[in-house]
């Protein structure tokens, strides 16, 4: 037993609360692939009876579940470019220059993730009536923007702020225009921050329901809408395979960004003390 | 020889008031001129008012026979080494050197070859394949550097460079930066506000304070011939003793100096430690011995005299005649005298006749 002899008191507790964590974190996770793979499950049993692919094939082969799908990569992809070029700008601007009501901009994103979402919806809802948004595809974009400004502004804001001013003046010096300077040094340094923050916009737009439903109704069944459907008509497999196929693209993109998050780390490292 | 850097009248105040007012100087081409002065006396200011950093002053800026004083940093003829973050983190030492050249679109070979001299010249051969974040902060302000020599600017503008490095790297370095101005002949505008440093490297020296110009000289007469009180204070060690004056004559032990016009009743005289010689038998004024400190090969005395007191340097050898509380005479080779901030010229100096003996 060297392995237990090699942990001390304190390793002990980490090992038993990582183990705490996976299980609280994993077995949900994985009672929903057996779930979604399951023929015939009852109740005593601790494992299906029965296994199947049926409701693989009547989601996969739904019309509108394929067709939720694709409208709901669309308007993420959307979503994430419209939000990249708005805010990217913004948070430069954030980052480097100092102009009166700084503060007050930046304190206005945060606002909007603090209220009661649903309340703000309804507000914005309204607006959306007068201006003829509702049921609409740009009414949806702009809905879900409400929630991914925040990060596409704060999280491309600090990575800015972490090029430091002598690096891009050392660029001009080099004979590198203003905007040369940005697209050379400026832009990749902070690619990793912008990247991230791209990908939490991308699948909060993917998971975005509220005002989706609010906004979209009833033309426009994002896959999480639909799932909302289809977990209160079908069988709870059906479900399962749905989340599944709803989780897939946020753990793909996850692993990328992880990719990009130990490049942060990276940057940060480089940078003289 | 010719004048590669003209500045003039150069002015720029920040919103707070703090700045620089009316700067004026020039370097010849080949020559080494340092800012030196305590910190927030305007030596950035006015580096980067050179670079182009800082735009909108009053006054002109030229290098060569070139008005420079309205063009973008990039435009200029200038090259700037920062005191830290100079080199950018996401690409490899060869193309943070290669960096102003590929705007250029220079041929490849081209590139190669002279990347390769300038990381020869700061001898740093093979790390051209290393991002910054593998080289020590020395070598990466030698990088920096080099960096900055590719640009083949007309003035080379250091801010502080090696004042992030511990002081052995920094002696060594500053060594190294010598070698490499004598041997590219280049025209550099050092900042600094380490005295030695300054004395050690620099063809000239201008003492800056509080954004202006206290006096600009060899290393050698700022040392010896401080034109204010600010620079005798700020440079090396000095004695200073207030002295009364009357008459247009002020007098130090048995030394009467006499001054062709004075306004004020008091003058500061200011004495180096190594102008003062403790010796037997006759001497200028009269003293007794109050601490002697050991500092390695030569000893720190202090010196007690009705006036004030006084630091001089003894040599080892010559310490074991010397006893705390002993009373001494001491001769003095060298004072210097000022009026409120400014030197004053004593225009005679006449030695009375009661002598001081031991
Ligand atoms: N951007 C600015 N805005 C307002 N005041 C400034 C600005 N930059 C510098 N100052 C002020 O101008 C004065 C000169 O600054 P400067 O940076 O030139 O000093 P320095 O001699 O380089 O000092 P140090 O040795 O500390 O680097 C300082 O008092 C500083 O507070
Ligand atoms: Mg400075």
């Amino acid at each position: 037993m060297w392995f237990f002899k090699s942990v001390s008191k304190r390793n002990l507790m980490e090992f038993l609360l990582v183990t705490l964590f996976c299980l609280f974190f994993f077995m949900p996770l994985v009672n929903l692939v057996i779930l979604a793979f399951s023929g015939e499950w009852q109740y005593p049993n601790k494992f299906p009876t029965s296994w199947s692919l049926e409701w693989w094939k009547f989601v996969l082969e739904n019309d509108e579940v394929s067709r939720s799908i694709m409208l709901s990569f669309s308007i993420a992809i959307i979503v994430t470019i419209l939000s990249i070029i708005i805010c990217i700008p913004a948070a430069y601007a954030f980052a480097r220059l100092q102009f009166p009501l700084r503060r007050t901009f930046l304190f206005s994103f945060l606002l909007t993730n603090a209220f009661p979402k649903m309340g703000l919806y309804v507000a914005i809802g309204v607006l959306f009536y007068q201006f003829g948004l509702m049921n609409t595809f740009t009414g949806i974009v702009l809905i879900h923007m409400v929630n991914t400004l925040m990060y596409m502004t704060w999280i491309p804001s600090a990575a800015f702020k972490n090029v430091h001013a002598s690096q891009e003046e050392a660029a001009r010096d080099a004979g590198a225009s203003p905007f040369k300077v940005f697209w050379h040094v400026t832009l990749p340094m902070a690619a990793p921050g912008i990247i991230v923050a791209s990908i939490f916009t991308f699948l909060s737009s993917l998971d975005e329901a509220q005002g989706t439903l609010l906004v979209g109704i009833p033309d426009y069944q994002t896959m999480p809408v639909v799932m909302y459907s289809i977990i209160a008509d079908y069988p709870s497999t059906a479900g399962s395979v749905f989340s599944i196929i709803l989780t897939l693209p946020t753990i793909i993109l996850l692993l990328a960004a992880r990719r990009f998050l130990g490049a942060d780390a990276m940057a940060n490292g480089f940078q003289m003390k | 020889m010719d004048i590669q850097l003209d500045v003039k009248n150069l002015t720029h105040v920040f919103k707070t008031g703090e700045g620089i007012r009316d700067i004026n100087f020039q370097i010849k081409q080949g020559e080494l001129l340092t800012l030196l002065g305590p910190s927030g006396c305007g030596k950035t200011t006015i580096l980067r008012s050179v670079g182009g950093f800082i735009q909108n002053q009053q006054g002109k800026i030229i290098v060569g026979q070139e008005d420079i004083t309205s063009l973008s940093p990039e435009k200029r003829p200038t090259a700037m080494v920062f005191q830290s973050y100079n080199l950018w983190p996401h690409m490899t030492v060869f193309d943070n050197l290669a960096f102003s050249m590929k705007l250029k679109k220079m041929s490849k070979d081209h590139i190669n070859e002279r990347v390769q001299w300038a990381l020869r010249l700061i001898r740093l051969e093979n790390t051209a394949k290393k991002y910054p974040s593998e080289l020590s902060g020395g070598q990466q302000q030698r990088i920096a550097l080099a960096r900055a020599l590719l640009l083949n600017p007309k003035v080379l503008l250091l801010d502080e460079p090696f004042s992030a490095l511990d002081a052995k790297l920094r002696y060594e370095l500053r060594e190294e930066l010598r070698e490499i101005q004598s041997k590219e002949n280049l025209t550099m505008l050092f900042v600094t506000h380490d005295q030695e440093e300054a004395l050690s490297i620099s063809d000239r020296i201008i003492v800056m304070n509080k954004g202006d110009i206290e006096q600009m000289d060899s290393p050698r007469s700022i040392y010896n011939e401080p034109n204010t009180l600010f620079v005798a204070k700020f440079i090396g060690k000095m004695n200073f003793i207030e002295i009364p004056i009357a008459d247009h004559k002020a007098s130090i032990g048995n030394n009467m100096y006499h001054f062709s016009h004075t306004n004020s009743s008091k003058l500061t005289a200011a004495i180096r430690p190594e102008d003062i010689t403790i010796q037997e038998g006759k001497g200028d004024w009269l003293a007794s011995i109050k601490k002697i400190m050991i500092l390695g090969h030569y000893a720190e005395v202090t010196l007690e005299t009705e006036d004030g007191i006084l630091k001089t340097f003894v040599e080892k050898r010559k310490l074991e005649s010397l006893h705390v509380h002993d009373q001494v005479s001491i001769l003095l080779q060298d004072v210097r005298f000022f009026e409120g901030n400014d030197w004053i010229k004593y225009i005679k100096k006449e030695e009375l006749p009661t002598c001081i003996t031991v």
